[in-house]
């Protein structure tokens, strides 16, 4: 036992107190907060310029593709969409492709108290659910109320006044997509129509979504937590995002130390004359 | 109420993650079950309330055309009758070549003119970062494709550029694998915020 080196017995730690440190090193800055810094990359800044350069009475197509479970990554961001918009007096018609859209619906409502002072009907819409992505997108862009005959309440699309005058892709300024779905967007609204086409990704999107930037098909972009805190930082709402950056740039932070203590036995090994 | 919500939400979270910490137990099996219980239940109502919105109260107000749509849809469902499988074949062929037909117009410009355009376009901006990007994307796309070239042996010309390939794709999956990283983490975090504020540890 006493053979054994420091390397050995982290090899032989039980996996749960790495969980354990996981939680803690999470639930710390949580509970007190750090203030780290955050730096805004330019793909974050283009979007937020996209939203700060709204016309009033502009409409804009806001596609909620987020789960519940994605909330901590990209609620803090829609929030700021949804703030900065109000703030340029633009139309919000929001739609969803995630089953439980209603329920990320009524949380940004609580979030965004704002938006019970627009007058529903004229100056924000909530249409609801929606599937068949490329498809759905594709009629949407012809025809709304053929995808959307009600909005999420019941109401009969023609008595919802925003929606008489923004019923196809034409009549929008902007689409922003949130989580996912963007290639439906992009291919259904940005390519054919020329309707400008941004929002944020989840992080594992990120890779994804960087050539469509490149392109220019995605004017601008929020990958993860990350954005979503760098959006708080552009807009100085600091908020859900922020705090939940110096939980997340804590665990990386453990997470680079426990790679190079995994890999320190390897390099001892090898300088031992190992295999 | 308000609390009792928040701790009948709190009780399944402690039993998911329990599963890391002591494997298989009766805690996480019941929260497993509620969670797939209650996704399935929210599911289904969603797709009859759409099917509803959609399709089923414009036919009942006299737009007979929406007729189609729900038989193709219940042609779907004569799949897991063996004698009448063959109806199902209608509504998936029209299922995938409406699909087909939608994307692959949408497709062309976005995900290859343009994305072989901003590969090959020198960029504007005379900073060296702006050039470094170019020629990393150009010189690593090269490579990349040179390594997916099983046609030829990775010798000669090939040797090297399938190597510097091969690293590039390293570059890119370690890219990815560190945002997946990020991802799951931001999920715990909201989840560890969320029994914080349960336990009113931190304000809801």
């Amino acid at each position: 036992m006493s053979d054994q080196t420091i390397f050995d017995r982290l090899d032989k730690l039980d996996r749960r107190v790495y969980y354990w440190l996981i939680v803690i090193v999470i639930t710390w800055p949580l509970i007190s907060p750090i203030g780290l810094p955050i730096t805004v990359k330019p793909s974050s800044r283009a979007l937020y310029d996209g939203l700060t350069s709204v016309q009033e009475g502009d409409v804009v197509l806001i596609d909620i593709f987020m789960s519940v479970s994605t909330w901590p990554e990209c609620m803090g961001g829609l929030v700021v969409e949804t703030n900065t918009l109000i703030d340029q007096g633009a139309k919000l018609v929001y739609v969803g492709n995630s089953v439980d859209v209603s329920r990320s619906w009524e949380r940004m409502k609580e979030l965004v108290p704002r938006l019970e002072t627009l007058e529903y009907g004229t100056d924000v819409v909530f249409l609801g659910y929606y599937t068949g992505e490329d498809a759905a997108a594709a009629q949407m862009a012809v025809d709304m109320s053929s995808i959307f005959p009600a909005d999420h309440y019941g109401t009969p699309i023609e008595e919802l006044p925003l929606m008489s005058e923004a019923n196809s892709a034409r009549d929008y300024a902007m689409v922003l997509f949130t989580a996912e779905g963007e290639v439906k967007w992009i291919q259904q609204w940005g390519e054919p129509y020329g309707i400008p086409v941004a929002g944020m990704g989840i992080a594992m999107k990120g890779s994804a979504l960087a050539p469509y930037l490149a392109s220019g098909d995605i004017f601008g972009l929020a990958v993860g937590v990350r954005g979503a805190a760098e959006l708080e930082a552009l807009a100085e709402m600091p908020g859900a995002a922020t705090k939940t950056m110096d939980a997340i740039s804590s665990t990386h932070l453990l997470f680079v130390i426990l790679i190079i203590l995994a890999n320190l036995p390897i390099i001892y090994d090898k300088i031992k004359g190992g295999t | 109420m308000g609390s009792s919500r928040h701790l009948g939400g709190g009780g399944p979270h402690c039993g998911i993650y329990s599963y890391m910490l002591y494997k298989e137990n009766p805690l996480y099996r019941l929260a497993e079950h509620i969670y797939l219980g209650i996704a399935f239940a929210i599911t289904a109502v969603v797709a009859v309330q759409n099917t509803n919105r959609i399709a089923i109260t414009p036919l009942l107000r006299g737009q007979v055309v929406f007729i189609i749509p729900i038989l193709l849809g219940l042609g779907m469902y004569t799949v897991f009758a063996e004698e009448y499988r063959w109806i199902s074949r209608y509504s998936i062929a029209m299922l995938v070549g409406v699909m087909i037909g939608v994307v692959t117009s949408g497709t062309l410009i976005p995900n290859i003119v343009n994305q072989i355009t901003s590969t090959i376009t020198a960029p504007d901006g005379s900073s060296m970062m702006d050039w470094f990007n170019f020629l990393y994307v150009g010189i690593g796309t090269i490579c990349a494709l040179s390594y997916f070239l099983f046609t030829r042996e990775h010798k000669g010309i090939l040797a090297p550029t399938a190597r510097i390939g091969r690293l590039i794709v390293m570059i890119g999956l370690g890219v990815m694998f560190g945002n997946t990283v990020l991802f799951r983490m931001s999920m715990l975090s909201g989840r560890i915020e969320y029994l914080l504020q349960v336990l009113k540890i931190i304000p809801m």
